[in-house]
């Protein structure tokens, strides 16, 4: 009997610790409480990452070049270059600000520059995708990429590509400047640092990394003689909250500064909280609806214009894709150069039905629809299902993982599907028709994955040729944007197996006792301005 | 004494040790075989799922030149064969390879994960079986009476209402609306990475380094996830505590206790409660043996960074290195828990003895 009391004496101590534990406080003023779904955050090495949520890390370790101006989009800041100058010839000269200094101590060198870029090429990193794309390869870089003096940096150009587009591309987390000697200290049978700055780093920023465990916490240490000032934060903790529901708790009993990917119920019930500011940043890219053109029936462009008149947009927007996105008709939105208006999407299902008729469906078909089983690509799937049902045309909706989603998409084996596109060039027309209509290869074997036109195995010379022009041109901005324009044009008039559903919103919420937090719509989001009411 | 009985007791002597060998090396042998085909079992589940591990590593818009370089560094593009030999021979070393994502190893994501675990499943357990197993044996006591009612009602309700929702309820009400308790994690965010991990048992670090902020915080955050777990605890237990005093309590052993005048608490105590004390043992080692897998659930919801969120999410990106890891690591777990309830039952009953 005696164990029986001392187990339920030790019991109720413990039940009466609960009143003694003392009162829930706010964040401290000195430290930045950060919560999100750590899911994807998969390493810390700038120039192999393709998750938003490495991209903020990332972006407070390194630093860029370059950097966005939030308050003009399109607009360059300096960064660890105090002046840049275009050469006749494309390239580019960086000058070096002279102030900047490593974590370690060093000065940042155009040598660093020149590894750090040089590495994402030979190494074969995700980063690599930009640096393709303009040229460079393992074999040139030596030559490209050249440290003319301690601080003068000179890209030279490798292929016919405007400057612009590269600039805008060199404020992301690509195009970090690692500590070359740092990196180098740390290598493992000459791998250029890969498996140590995965979960290391060796940057110039503002905050210094004391520990992060996957899916579970990154917590971030001032770096009191950071080159542009010492923060405001003495601590910044990132903490893997995968449950939206739990992070609305936490915001708003103030314990957390930060919550992102929150669902659209969460958003709407913080919006209503006058500690709570939910801001919107306007992404770069959309949610699609997407056919293949392998298929027979889909293949028929009267049939791809036909289905593009079944979706009702206004509605999915207004309700399904509600705070996750903006209405939209085509795939330059209004605010980049070479937007034209009302032409794209229009939404009347008696045209729908009429031409289905005409192309010989009158009965419809029947056919699978991928989608990603997260929020909001399953709903955004089952709302045009509801759609294409009223026109006869039978969907199954097959939800799954990236792999299951993803992947038949990126190998050309499906039907219909709906996802999410980044443009590679957030403020420049390129990116924006590049990623859609752009496909310079149609062969199954060229493995564009990563152009939407060629997973919908969907050709137009006519606007590739266009868009290789259009992006060779470096001395007139207004030829240039006129070509993207009439690319986008050829594009719409084809009947395109891409159709843009909505603009991509990624909401996240914040305390309002923080001051100049401010969002980067490619989530390069900086810390070391950020401070607090009491 | 004559020879030859001197003969019979040496030689019954001889057939006791070389039984009592006999059973430990049974004992050894079926320990081993488990071990065994777990490890073959652990591979070939490793390597039949359907996800491409490559994927998960390289992203989904890699080219096909990263996607076959990182299918040679995996050892993925070697036959089945040379990839079971490679792994048997990393297990010898204690080497459970890398993780596909990070990159590293396994063994240290274990170590870090593990205590979490264990700190919530021990305060669970502590809860479930200190309040249960009274509340089972008060309910057979009082057989058919309202209070017998109660707890099975109790039992029933903890045993029916999903684990996540009273979790969920439970942060809003204690949490969000009274404020009695911490909320997600296992400590207040802004004392994450405060304490000096020793050994990884937050409650335990927190007091050894004097650190008395971070060990209430600690304390009001484990309260909440353990009670809820606890809660499905004690409807078990409670249940089956109640279905074994029931069955002693009918003994003849019983009556003749009570027609000799024991008092009826040293009835139900000393005598009927101690019969079962085996039983409960295997129950509550199970119990907890079950909990160490780690409640995702649970620690979904608490966001408790635990051994059941790395699996899940291990198997959710088929990141296979850690599936079979930790596969392997609940194998041995409740093989071990198998051995010591054994050994206990030697302690607890005289028969064995």
């Amino acid at each position: 009997m005696s164990h029986i009391r001392y187990l339920l004496a030790a019991t109720s101590v413990l039940a009466a610790s609960i009143v003694m534990a003392p009162a829930q406080a706010a964040t401290p003023k000195d430290q930045l409480i950060i919560g999100m779904n750590m899911v994807n955050l998969t390493s810390l090495d700038p120039h192999n990452v393709n998750s938003y949520e490495s991209y903020h890390i990332i972006s407070n370790l390194y630093d860029t070049l370059v950097r966005n101006d939030l308050t003009a989009p399109g607009k360059l800041l300096p960064g660890l270059a105090k002046s840049w100058t275009v050469q006749p010839d494309g390239s580019i000269e960086f000058t070096l600000d002279e102030r900047a200094t490593f974590q370690s101590g060093r000065k940042v060198t155009a040598e660093d520059v020149a590894y750090s870029f040089s590495r994402a090429v030979k190494l074969g990193l995700l980063a690599k995708t930009y640096y393709d794309q303009w040229g460079y390869t393992p074999a040139n870089v030596a030559e490209k990429f050249i440290a003319k003096d301690e601080k003068t940096f000179v890209l030279k150009a490798a292929a016919p590509i405007a400057p612009s587009l590269k600039m805008s591309a060199l404020t992301r987390a690509y195009a970090a400047v690692v500590d070359s000697k740092e990196v180098e200290k740390n290598a493992k049978n000459g791998d250029m640092g890969r498996a140590w700055l995965a979960s290391n780093a060796a940057g110039s920023g503002p905050f210094k990394l004391n520990r992060w465990n996957p899916n579970d916490i990154a917590l971030l240490d001032r770096f009191d003689d950071y080159w542009g000032g010492k923060p405001s934060m003495r601590r910044v903790v990132v903490r893997h909250l995968p449950e939206s529901q739990t992070q609305r708790l936490l915001l708003e009993k103030g314990d957390l500064d930060v919550g992102f990917q929150l669902v659209s119920a969460d958003i709407d019930g913080l919006a209503k909280n006058p500690d709570i500011v939910i801001d919107r940043l306007k992404g770069s890219g959309f949610y699609y609806f997407n056919m293949s053109t392998e298929d027979p029936d889909l293949k028929k462009p009267e049939v791809r214009r036909a289905i593009r008149y079944c979706i009702n947009y206004k509605d999915i927007n207004d309700v399904v894709m509600k705070n996750y996105g903006e209405y939209t008709t085509t795939f330059v939105p209004e605010e980049i150069p070479g937007y034209i208006p009302n032409i794209g999407n229009v939404y009347d299902p008696a045209k729908c039905k009429a031409e289905l008729t005409a192309a010989g469906y009158p009965n419809g078909f029947s056919k699978q629809i991928l989608a990603l089983s997260s929020v909001p690509y399953a709903d955004l799937a089952a709302a045009i299902q509801q759609n294409l049902t009223a026109a006869n045309i039978k969907t199954e909706i097959q939800t799954g993982n990236g792999d299951q989603t993803y992947g038949p998409m990126r190998n050309r084996k499906f039907q219909l599907g709906v996802g999410r596109t980044a443009s590679s060039a957030p403020d420049d027309p390129d990116g924006w028709v590049r990623t859609h209509a752009y496909n310079p290869d149609n062969k199954p074997d060229a493995t564009l994955s990563n152009l939407q036109a060629w997973r919908s195995s969907f050709e137009l010379p006519e606007v590739n040729k266009l868009l290789d022009e259009a992006a060779a041109i470096t001395d007139d901005e207004a030829k240039r944007v006129q070509l993207y324009k009439k690319a986008l044009q050829i594009f719409e008039d084809s009947a395109p197996p891409i159709i843009p559903i909505s603009r991509r919103v990624d909401p996240y919420a914040k305390s309002a006792r923080l001051i100049n937090y401010v969002g980067d719509p490619s989530w390069m989001t900086r810390w070391n301005a950020v401070e607090k009411k009491d | 004494m004559s020879h030859a009985t001197d003969n019979a007791v040496r030689a019954s002597g001889r057939r006791l040790n070389w039984r009592r060998y006999s059973r430990w090396s049974t004992t050894l042998a079926s320990v081993a075989t488990t071990l065994a085909l777990l490890v073959v079992l652990t591979f070939v589940i490793g390597r039949l799922m359907p996800v491409d591990p490559v994927i998960a590593v390289v992203g989904a818009d890699a080219d096909r030149a990263t996607y076959l370089k990182v299918q040679q560094e995996l050892g993925l593009d070697q036959p089945l064969y040379r990839q079971f030999v490679i792994f048997v021979g990393q297990l010898f070393r204690g080497d459970f390879g890398t993780t596909l994502l990070t990159g590293r190893p396994v063994m240290d994501d274990i170590v870090r994960v593990l205590p979490a675990t264990i700190e919530l499943a021990t305060v669970t357990i502590i809860l479930g079986a200190g309040i249960g197993i009274p509340l089972g044996v008060f309910a057979a006591v009082n057989r058919g009476r309202a209070a017998d009612h109660v707890v099975r009602l109790i039992a029933l309700l903890g045993h029916s209402t999903p684990i996540f929702w009273i979790g969920m309820v439970g942060l809003m009400v204690f949490y969000a609306k009274l404020g009695w308790v911490g909320g997600s994690g296992r400590v207040d965010i802004y004392y994450e990475g405060m304490t000096d991990e020793k050994t990884g048992f937050l409650l335990l670090d927190s007091l050894l380094a004097g650190d008395m902020d971070v060990f209430w915080s600690a304390v009001s955050h484990i309260i909440l996830p353990a009670s809820v777990l606890a809660y499905s605890k004690i409807a078990y237990l409670s249940r089956i505590t109640r279905s074994f005093m029931l069955e002693q309590l009918h003994q003849e052993y019983v009556t003749t206790a009570r027609a000799k005048g024991v008092s009826a608490r040293n009835v139900v105590w000393k005598h009927a409660f101690k019969n079962i004390r085996v039983q409960l043992v295997t129950v509550v080692a199970l119990s907890y043996g079950g909990m160490l897998e780690g409640a995702v659930l649970i620690e979904t919801v608490f966001g408790w960074p635990g051994f059941g969120q790395y699996l899940t999410n291990a198997l959710v990106i088929g990141d296979m290195n850690v599936v079979v890891a930790c596969t392997l690591i609940i194998g041995c777990v409740f093989i071990t828990l198998n051995l010591i309830s054994d050994l206990l039952y030697k302690f607890f009953d005289p028969r064995i003895k």
